[in-house]
């Protein structure tokens, strides 16, 4: 069985409106993928600056995974909530990313996007009530299926600093040249 | 005749059949990363039970950044290597305590420079658990009272130094302080001119232990780290691409 390493940081958000953040994460792979050490998922602290409008999670990621088939390459997700005074929570961004398929350091940028409110209404709410939209079912966020009825906004970036050690895969045939 | 004898360099193709990998045979080899410097080379007596690598780490903290300025007069650290279960310290300190070091003599936000040595050798049979740093920042007014000014923390370097293009490149960390849970402990913090501090700051390593945690960044930690590992090659795995 091929085996892979996913040692890094979740490090930071930035380009989010909200101060105060924390980032929910999972790492999710296809059937033949089996998790051997390590957790895949996870929730970091909330964190906000002083100075600049960024949020520094250093959420760190140690995942130790083994397969039998290159497909359900594993995917990294991310969901971003916001926390206001009230200890209220809302998510404020939704992004994935796959995780690079060459050993070695790689510092991914994640765009986010966050459901898109519908009206004036909504839009009130999300300004001041603690909250716009959630999505209902979260397995939207790596699907391309049902996508097409979805508003969506732009949101800020989450940037992930990933190092991947590959073992066996020179084995089963497959090359990183 | 293994064409893994003698230093392997990126670039160096290895034309061994894999399976040749896993057979254990008794022979020299010298086996350099990247940014490897000079070692004493060990002759690598493969025996059947030697399943394990090591990695060496050496490097230092360089400095603190502050962009406003740090917010006691001196500053010290504690730093503290933290790894996985199959991770065994072979040599070096585990943890460590730095000088007070100021810049108040000079420009506010002039990095504070520590300078501070870090070298430990790890031996283990698995990437997972890979060594992290944990470094706690104190400061100390001049009258002498000591408080919290935050923790970092990133992962040893996994790959010889950050990259191979701008070794000069320093790993940044930045500083979390962690906020008071309620008023009362705000006002209480306030009163005895005492930050919060954390009982155990590995639960910052952790994945889910700090879910209810709220932190404010503040200041970065410079560190120039680069590792040299021996034996990984042997047991498959692929360190460079």
């Amino acid at each position: 069985m091929a085996e892979v390493h996913i040692i890094g940081q979740i490090l930071k958000a930035v380009d989010f409106a909200e101060p105060h953040l924390y980032c929910k994460w999972s790492l999710q792979s296809g059937n033949a993928w089996r998790l051997v050490q390590g957790e895949v998922q996870g929730q970091s602290h909330v964190a906000s600056h002083r100075l600049q409008s960024s949020s520094d999670f250093a959420q760190p990621l140690d995942i130790h995974l083994s397969t039998a088939s290159v497909q359900g390459w594993p995917r990294l997700l991310v969901e971003v909530y916001a926390v206001n005074v009230l200890q209220q929570s809302w998510p404020v961004g939704y992004g994935f990313v796959h995780v690079p398929s060459t050993p070695g350091t790689h510092r991914l940028e994640i765009g986010t996007w966050k459901v898109a409110p519908n009206g004036l209404w909504q839009s009130l709410r999300e300004r001041f009530g603690g909250g716009g939209a959630a999505l209902s079912k979260t397995d939207l966020l790596y699907s391309g299926v049902e996508r097409y009825k979805l508003q969506t906004l732009s949101s800020g970036k989450v940037i992930v600093e990933l190092n991947l050690i590959f073992r066996k895969f020179d084995e089963y045939g497959v090359e990183f040249k | 005749m293994s064409a893994s004898e003698g230093i392997s360099l990126p670039g160096n193709e290895e034309t061994t059949p894999p399976h040749e990998k896993h057979k254990q045979k008794a022979k020299k080899a010298k086996k350099k990363s990247r940014s490897a410097k000079e070692s004493v080379p060990n002759a690598m007596d493969a025996k059947a039970t030697a399943s394990y690598f090591s990695l060496s780490i050496v490097g230092q903290i360089v400095s603190a950044t502050f962009p406003l300025g740090p917010d006691k007069e001196f500053v010290f650290l504690r730093y503290e290597m933290v790894a996985g279960p199959d991770w065994q310290l072979c040599s070096g300190p585990q943890h460590g305590l730095t000088q007070l070091a100021t810049n108040r003599r000079g420009h506010f936000n002039e990095p504070i420079v520590f300078n501070m040595p870090i070298e430990v050798t790890y031996k283990s049979t698995s990437p997972y658990g890979w060594p992290q740093i944990l470094v706690s920042v104190f400061g100390r007014s001049g009258l002498g009272r000591e408080t919290l000014l935050g923790y970092a923390h990133i992962h040893l370097p996994v790959f010889g130094s950050r990259r191979p293009a701008d070794q000069t490149e320093q790993l940044q960390a930045p500083i979390l302080m962690p906020k008071c849970p309620n008023m009362m402990a705000d006002i209480t913090s306030w009163l005895l001119r005492r930050e919060p501090e954390l009982k155990d700051p590995k639960v910052l390593l952790d994945n889910l232990k700090c879910k209810g945690l709220s932190m404010e960044s503040y200041g970065s930690l410079q560190f120039q780290l680069s590792s040299v590992m021996r034996g990984a090659r042997k047991l498959g795995y692929h360190w460079h691409s």
